[in-house]
């Protein structure tokens, strides 16, 4: 089982010639080397290519991860997500230099974010970049999170939620330190954050069970609802699932999504989800804040309907439900201009 | 640069294309120009804000009744600029802008 790189399943911009990259995060110490460690192992001799930002100038992780050394590129002195953001960009080019051709070893690269970075900012790096986005193609941002301090470092730490928040596949580690009552019950906690993501359980670096996205466990559904609901342990975090088996006009989506996020761009945290598109057909949806991916049309069979599933700071449920039922309403009509 | 009009590209719009699993871009149904201006134009018309589509570029011109006007480019330009020239946040979650817009579609039905 390949842990880190996504699997053929297409994420956001799967696009062939480009090089896939995975971007790691994780609060600080909830084993992101390890991580990385025991998957290197387990691809050898085709190591990815790594590039590892470091908060502190002295190069930690770079010792830890000693036998991939000459695989990675370091960052550090600063998060990546701020203040090392071009730095970042910076080693991304110099590792195409590495292998100008290509070769089908080194399409993956693996970026393992400092513990204190917001992957957010990171992959709107990639995705932006004028010399990485022609080069480089987000496939999946995978999130660590402590077994024996992740919940407290969700509750006191932003951060830690944002990068949850963030995540398409969330490993939950160190199960073995703890008793299986409380993984189960962080894992339930961090699911009920971020439905949308995968989540696995793993214990020294290997993989123990894991936990489908909410999406693919009901893919069936297809009726129109709505559910909010508040998360006791992070306040006014609330996810919201917007449902309906009409295909949707994209012009009137877009006037709409671009519309919400521009007055409500950072409490919107997380944007998934599969669309029904008129005369275009399923389109993945996939942003983090206010910051959108290149929406991505499906051609593989995918169950039918639009299911998206925002998870949002301090909205009102009942008015989203509202407000995109009015605009999704004007799909096919003309206004008059 | 366009090298037909000398327009500087600004960013794209998220909305503006389609990527593809397949590695290609797909194309939106022809006329989806026309519906998205007139889209934002029954958005704006709330807060007493006009916008046109000169046809040329990328561009649109929002307006308001006093005669001020801004081109903008994009979805994301579009709502900054109707911004700047409302005295009143454009907002999607606003009351008064929904019921607008579902008056509009109980006119038309």
């Amino acid at each position: 089982m390949t842990l880190l790189l996504a699997t053929p399943r297409p994420a956001y911009g799967s696009v062939t010639d480009r090089r896939r990259v995975t971007i790691l995060s994780g609060f600080l110490g909830s084993g992101k080397s390890t991580l990385l460690r025991s998957h290197a192992r387990r691809l050898s001799p085709l190591i990815p290519r790594v590039v590892v930002n470091d908060y502190a100038s002295i190069e930690v992780d770079d010792i830890l991860t000693g036998d991939l050394r000459r695989h990675q590129r370091m960052v550090t002195g600063g998060c990546a997500c701020c203040t090392r953001r071009d730095e970042l960009a910076q080693a991304l080019r110099l590792s195409l230099d590495d292998d100008p051709s290509g070769a089908e070893e080194d399409r993956d690269v693996i970026v393992e974010t400092s513990g204190l970075s917001d992957p957010g900012p990171i992959a709107f790096t990639v995705a932006h970049d004028p010399v990485l986005k022609h080069h480089y193609t987000l496939a999946e941002i995978c999130v660590t999170v402590d077994a024996l301090t992740g919940a407290a470092s969700l509750d006191r730490h932003a951060v830690a939620m944002r990068q949850v928040l963030a995540a398409d596949r969330i490993f939950v580690t160190k199960a073995d330190l703890v008793d299986e009552r409380s993984v189960r019950s962080l894992v339930d906690r961090i699911h009920a954050m971020n439905p949308t993501a995968g989540l696995t359980v793993t214990a020294q670096g290997e993989p123990r069970w894991s936990v489908p996205p909410r999406s693919a466990a009901h893919p069936g559904s297809t009726e129109r609802d709505l559910q909010g609901g508040v998360e006791p342990h992070t306040g006014s975090v609330s996810t919201i699932e917007l449902r309906t088996t009409t295909p949707l006009d994209w012009q009137a989506f877009s006037v709409w999504l671009s519309l919400l996020l521009h007055e409500y761009g950072p409490r919107v945290l997380r944007v998934k989800g599969r669309l029904d598109i008129q005369a275009v057909g399923p389109v993945a949806l996939n942003g983090v804040q206010h910051i959108i991916h290149r929406p991505e049309h499906l051609t593989h069979p995918v169950p039918p309907g639009t299911r998206l599933i925002l998870i949002t700071e301090g909205l009102d449920t009942a008015t989203v439900e509202r407000s995109f039922g009015v605009f999704m309403g004007l799909a096919g009509k003309e206004p008059t201009s | 640069m366009c090298v037909l009009c000398y327009e500087f590209a600004s960013e794209e719009h998220w909305s503006d294309a389609l990527g593809s699993d397949a590695g290609t871009t797909v194309g939106f149904p022809p006329g989806g120009r026309h519906r998205r201006t007139a889209l934002i134009a029954a958005v704006l018309r709330p807060y007493g804000l006009t916008v046109s589509d000169p046809g040329q570029g990328r561009h649109v011109v929002v307006g308001d009744l006093k005669g001020s006007s801004e081109v903008a480019a994009g979805l994301g330009e579009v709502w900054a600029a109707a911004q700047r020239l409302s005295s009143r946040p454009v907002d999607v979650l606003d009351d008064l802008l929904l019921d607008s817009l579902a008056k509009e579609i109980g006119q038309r039905a």
